[in-house]
């Protein structure tokens, strides 16, 4: 028997009036050793990726977490009952400290948006004085391209940076990617504690006015799924790659 | 559904943007790049065999480029063998370019996201 | 030699007024690219993958499962999968 798997949580939610789960199945709960599953029956060969069913289970995990602390699972997780034993006996260690970390906490989420500094003229400091072959040229302005590419990372994890020193106070942990070259030049995911949430978002509201030219999308509460994955590492610190 | 009203963590999340548009245009780019349909014919697994290995070709290509401008600087390398490697690469990348067309993929199709690492291109 | 698909259709809604798309768009960014895994069982699309690769376009995957995933390149006007239930 297959179930098709919400999240992980320290101690058992009721289900009295629950919601109903994917495809309709009702939640069921599946302990291992002091760690609660909650869970539903699935009998699909795969789960289709639409709004029914990402809404839905969103809005488990959402529900689950009014009662308990949890890690949610990624959308579309489908296990035989032993795999998802053994995962959660095997793995219990680290799943109670993930626990621990994301108690009493929620995720905010802050993308950003700018317009691509245009293209940085980057003086040579190789003044060819004799001709330069094809080659070298080649070289030459590929080296003008990473150079390019380098201040534009630069200037991209500045903007991290800059988040990180004034959310320092009210962050847990983070998680922030940088992707210097794309127009999303910046998406964070924090763990705030449930009592700092409004300075937090004092805070993200000054961020916005400090730099207008910067285009700003914050979102949350989320159930912590960013900082749920026991076998990712990331750094807490902010600048990634 | 059962939920509490006072409860903070039932709130469903907020988004505030005044760039819904943008927003909604770069945030497709995760939908647009799933798979939208598995099959196992044989086509498409050669297509997704060349794919990795062309993808896995631009990553070196692009180490060995960095490299070579490296030791450019650096001043290790004569006039002439900044040619010769020059024209090397430069032969290279018009040769991936070249097979990137047979198997009619685009730089997007091999700018894998490496995750935490970022995106390959 | 028929090919034979196993159907795994993202759906794609049709345009929905800019804040329920972005509702959606972000939601997915955090179910979909974030969360507990278990390595080695059959998700939405690829097995014994971690989805967080979620721009690769290729995946060749275990010998037991020769599940393969291909990017379609289709052009905009090629009508998407229709979900009868949806």
């Amino acid at each position: 028997m297959k179930f098709y798997v919400y999240c992980v949580a320290e101690s058992r939610p009721s289900l009295e009036g629950r919601l109903v789960g994917i495809a309709e199945s009702d939640l069921e709960l599946l302990d291992a050793e002091g760690l609660v599953a909650v869970v539903s029956k699935f009998e699909g060969e795969s789960v289709q990726i639409n709004r029914v069913n990402v809404l839905r289970h969103e809005a488990v995990v959402r529900s689950v977490l009014t009662e308990t602390t949890l890690l949610p699972f990624r959308f579309g997780t489908v296990v035989g009952e032993a795999n998802l034993r053994s995962f959660l006996i095997a793995r219990r260690t680290a799943l109670l400290s993930r626990l621990a970390l994301v108690r009493n906490c929620i995720e905010m989420s802050v993308k950003i948006i700018w317009q691509i500094p245009s293209k940085l003229t980057v003086t040579q400091s190789h003044e060819p004085d004799v001709e330069v072959g094809v080659g070298a040229a080649f070289l030459l302005s590929k080296r003008q391209e990473i150079l390019g590419d380098e201040t534009l990372s630069e200037k991209a994890n500045e903007i991290a940076a800059w988040l990180g020193s004034r959310l320092d106070g009210f962050v847990r942990q983070s998680q922030i990617a940088v992707e210097p070259k794309q127009k999303l030049v910046l998406a964070g995911s924090y763990l705030i504690e449930q009592s700092l949430e409004s300075k937090y978002r004092e805070q993200v509201a000054k961020l916005k006015e400090e730099r207008p030219h910067l285009h700003f999308l914050t979102s949350g509460p989320w159930p912590p799924y960013t900082f749920a994955n026991i076998d990712l590492e990331f750094a807490t610190q902010f600048g990634v790659s | 559904m059962k939920q509490s009203p006072e409860n903070p963590r039932s709130a469903e999340p907020e988004i505030e943007t005044s760039h819904a548009e943008e927003f909604v245009e770069q945030l497709r780019c995760v939908t647009d790049t799933l798979p939208s349909r598995i099959n196992v014919d044989s086509h498409s697994v050669e297509q997704g065999l060349a794919k990795l290995v062309l993808t896995l070709i631009e990553f070196i290509r692009r180490l060995l480029e960095k490299q070579a401008i490296r030791r450019m600087e650096g001043g290790d390398l004569s006039p002439e063998q900044i040619e010769d490697l020059g024209l090397a690469l430069m032969k290279l990348e018009a040769k991936l370019h070249e097979l990137k067309g047979q198997f009619g993929l685009e730089d997007e199709d091999l700018n894998i996201d490496l995750g935490p690492v970022g995106r390959l291109i | 030699m028929d090919s034979s698909f196993e159907q795994v259709t993202v759906g794609r809604d049709v345009e929905f007024p800019g804040d329920a798309e972005l509702s959606l768009l972000e939601t997915l960014d955090h179910v979909l690219n974030r969360g507990l895994v278990i390595a080695g069982e059959i998700t939405i699309s690829v097995a014994d993958v971690d989805l967080i690769f979620v721009g690769l376009n290729v995946l060749v995957s275990s010998v037991e499962t020769a599940h393969e995933v291909l990017r379609e390149r289709q052009r905009p006007n090629v009508p998407t999968a229709k979900r009868a239930d949806d």
